[in-house]
């Protein structure tokens, strides 16, 4: 124990030094990369640019927002498409399609549908994270145990019952798998939308308010903070996951 | 002649690879009579685990039908399959999944993992003639091998099926208590005129418990032979000292091999 707190130390300090080694050595220029000492003063600013937390709530908010949105709808268009008889082939396919357009590609036309606004962002994020997690219930409900299938047919388990005790325990695993990606993928989104689409609030105007002004200590700060959300998001669902599915590995 | 209780008809199943095509059953034709016992043995991939799935319309022939009589319909079937490892729902505790089969949860719930009165004095009546504890708070993975399979033994009996098929049903259970385990399901099969469909790589127990043995072929798929037991019922200990065990016994390990 005490040798890993002591490997923790030497590897933050080791990457500090390379840090300000690069700086020092004018490897590279501190309008591309501030002193970590900077950052670390800066970080406060981030959250008080608004008076507030207001810039890192409207970020965690609106991603929560579309997770929260994309996780029954992609279930729902997942176990809809595997149960769907003849659709299953051709909506798999067009499921394919959708997920291989860049999200940002799409910005354009959300902002025809939904207009600026908050709407626009967390439709865009919802969109994108619901078809990963829909992939996510398919892959998992494609990969259900053929023995228990059978055990379950020979039960008389049938209809809704089948769902819920054997169907969605089975896709459980895959879809926390999908739910961690979907989560990323709403906050990769909300920040880039914030950027690209007029706001007022959010860590992605933030960062680009930052470039404009060239404040790089600030803007290092945004991303670090940034980052520490989508960490703290998967930290969450990853502790979830090990309490809710509890047999995983263990069969 | 009554009507049989499942008419098997010519059922051949392949299963395809890239290397190659493999006859699992080829042209498998069988009548199988209310109350009979028959146990198929066969080297690994002979097609005994796909003919049982098939029969039990879980797995489908590429060729050939399966017909079960009216009567059966009406009947639960209790069916252990070889896969004992995923043959439970791991994320339910063992009164879950012991109220999953007919008759032994509380009624009129469509989620509920009480088992009835009738249920729970079944149950413990199981594990008490089998000598085994099980805690019903536990989950499947805790259990070892041996657990599960009786477990899903004391599941599928504890439904008085009138058709009971066991795939390697104690491939997992240690020695002595499978020889104690046998001898009890030779009594429970005969006392319950239960038609019993069992599949094993333990050809005493195939004599045993079984009016016929039919001994599946590897490579071609077919049924290479079909060995009548002349034992009397019910069977007891004593059974196997009986010459006409021994040369059952003997008749089915030279045909295998």
């Amino acid at each position: 124990m005490k040798r890993s707190i002591s490997t923790w130390i030497l590897f933050f300090f080791l990457t500090m030094m390379v840090w300000e080694g690069a700086l020092a050595l004018k490897i590279v220029s501190p309008a591309a990369l501030a002193h970590p000492g900077e950052v670390v003063r800066a970080l406060p600013k981030v959250f008080s640019v608004a008076g507030n937390l207001a810039d890192v709530w409207s970020t965690i908010s609106r991603s929560i927002c579309a997770f929260v949105i994309s996780v029954p709808f992609g279930m729902g268009a997942g176990f809809m498409i595997f149960f769907g008889g003849g659709v299953r082939r051709p909506a798999e396919f067009l499921l394919d399609f959708l997920r291989s357009i860049p999200a940002t590609a799409l910005v354009p036309l959300f902002l025809i549908i939904f207009g600026i606004g908050d709407t626009t962002k967390i439709a865009l994020a919802a969109f994108s994270s619901s078809l990963v997690i829909c992939l996510s219930v398919l892959t998992g409900l494609h990969g259900r145990s053929a023995t228990r299938l059978g055990v379950a047919r020979t039960l008389g388990l049938t209809g809704l019952k089948r769902i819920v005790l054997l169907d969605l325990p089975e896709a459980a695993p895959h879809l926390f798998l999908g739910m961690r990606t979907g989560i990323s993928l709403s906050l990769i989104l909300v920040v880039v939308s914030e950027m690209l689409i007029g706001s007022n609030r959010g860590l992605g105007k933030v960062i680009a308010d930052m470039r404009y002004t060239d404040d790089t200590p600030r803007l290092y700060a945004a991303i670090v903070v940034a980052g520490t959300i989508g960490f703290l998001f998967n930290i969450i669902l990853a502790l979830s996951e090990k309490t809710l599915i509890h047999w995983r590995g263990r069969q | 002649m009554p009507e049989p209780l499942i008419t098997i008809k010519d059922v051949s199943k392949v299963y395809r690879n890239q290397r190659e095509d493999r006859n699992v059953l080829a042209g498998v034709s069988l009548e199988i009579n209310a109350g009979e016992r028959i146990a198929f043995v066969g080297p690994n991939g002979s097609g005994k685990t796909t003919l049982l799935r098939i029969l039990l319309g879980i797995d489908t022939a590429d060729r050939g039908t399966v017909s079960l009589s009216a009567a059966l319909k009406e009947h639960t079937i209790g069916y252990v399959p070889q896969d004992y490892r995923n043959a439970l729902f791991p994320w339910l505790r063992l009164r879950a999944n012991l109220s999953l089969a007919h008759g032994v949860g509380k009624q009129g719930y469509l989620f509920c993992d009480e088992l009835s009165q009738q249920g729970m004095e079944s149950f413990r009546r199981f594990c008490e003639v089998f000598r085994i504890s099980l805690d019903l708070e536990k989950y499947p993975y805790q259990l070892s091998g041996g657990e599960q399979q009786m477990l899903l033994l004391i599941r599928a009996l504890i439904q008085q099926p009138k058709l009971l098929v066991l795939d390697e049903p104690l491939s997992a259970v240690d020695f002595a208590r499978r020889r104690y385990i046998q001898r009890l399901l030779a009594d429970l099969v005969y006392s319950t005129h239960c038609t019993l469909l069992f599949a094993s790589h333990d050809f005493e127990e195939a004599v045993m418990l079984s009016d016929r043995v039919i001994v599946l072929c590897n490579d071609s798929g077919a049924i290479k032979r079909t060995i009548e037991v002349k034992l009397d019922w019910p069977r007891t200990a004593e059974v196997k000292d009986d010459p006409r065990f021994g040369a059952a016994v003997d008749e089915i390990i030279s045909t295998v091999l």
